[in-house]
């Protein structure tokens, strides 16, 4: 076996975990070379190095209070969480400002949109009650006459409906998103 | 030594401080991990072995 072969069993051998049948002929090895013997000693002695070195930081007791102290100094005598109550209050203030800003914007655009929906709609509707009516009932209802809409008649009417359909969008939100009412 | 032990693989590193900082047996150590018990051990001594050579190395370096 070369000596690479050993190396399992060197560290078997220094955890004192190497079977006893193996033991003789590693035993036989090490006295004929001097390598793995250095090897197996330094082996040895890491496992106590590291048992020794590798541990846990042991803190004062008085720890905590020493960081806090050093922390308050450093920042200039105040704690990095503790901001000035003036300060949060402006910066709270500035932030539901534009917060509130920016929902109007959103509500609105977004009312007006409905509104246009709602106002094409009505006024497609009455379009087509216009072009179509009278013939629908003239033909099917034997009415000979409907004096009725016109094209002035129908903008108004589309317009009243856009601005009704804005209103009652407006209207439907919760009282603090409102932007008309 | 923590130096040293920050040049391991990461794999390495975590068998060694568990099985020496945390002084937990080898089972513990493969429950933890999620890891077979023969890979805890190959882990482990593989771990020494790259341990003892950047030692080697540390000493010759200071030596020259």
């Amino acid at each position: 076996m070369r000596c690479a072969e050993f190396e399992p069993w060197l560290l078997e051998h220094a955890e004192g975990s190497l079977p006893e049948e193996k033991r003789p002929l590693l035993i036989a090895h090490l006295a004929e070379c001097a390598q793995c013997r250095q090897t197996l000693a330094d082996l040895q002695s890491l496992d106590h190095t590291l048992s020794r070195e590798i541990r846990k930081p042991q803190l004062s007791a008085d720890f905590n209070e020493r960081l806090w102290q050093r922390i308050r100094v450093e920042t200039g005598g105040a704690a990095p969480t503790q901001l000035p109550l003036e300060r949060v209050s402006k910066v709270r203030a500035e932030y539901e400002a534009g917060l509130r800003a920016l929902r109007r914007g959103k509500i609105l655009a977004a009312g007006l949109i409905d509104a246009l929906g709602l106002g094409l709609l009505v006024g497609g509707f009455a379009y087509a009650l216009y072009k179509h009516l009278p013939e629908f009932l003239k033909y099917n209802l034997g009415l000979r006459e409907w004096g009725g809409l016109d094209i002035p008649v129908l903008a108004a009417g589309c317009a009243i409906a856009f601005a009704i359909g804005v209103l009652i969008r407006d209207w439907l939100k919760p009282a603090g998103q409102r932007s008309l009412f | 030594m923590q130096a040293l032990l920050g040049k391991l693989p990461e794999h390495y590193r975590r068998v060694i401080v568990l099985f020496y900082l945390e002084d937990k047996s080898y089972n513990a150590v493969a429950d933890m991990l999620g890891i077979p018990l023969g890979t805890v051990k190959t882990y482990l001594h593989r771990a020494k072995l790259e341990f003892l050579k950047l030692i080697r190395m540390e000493e010759s370096r200071v030596n020259w």
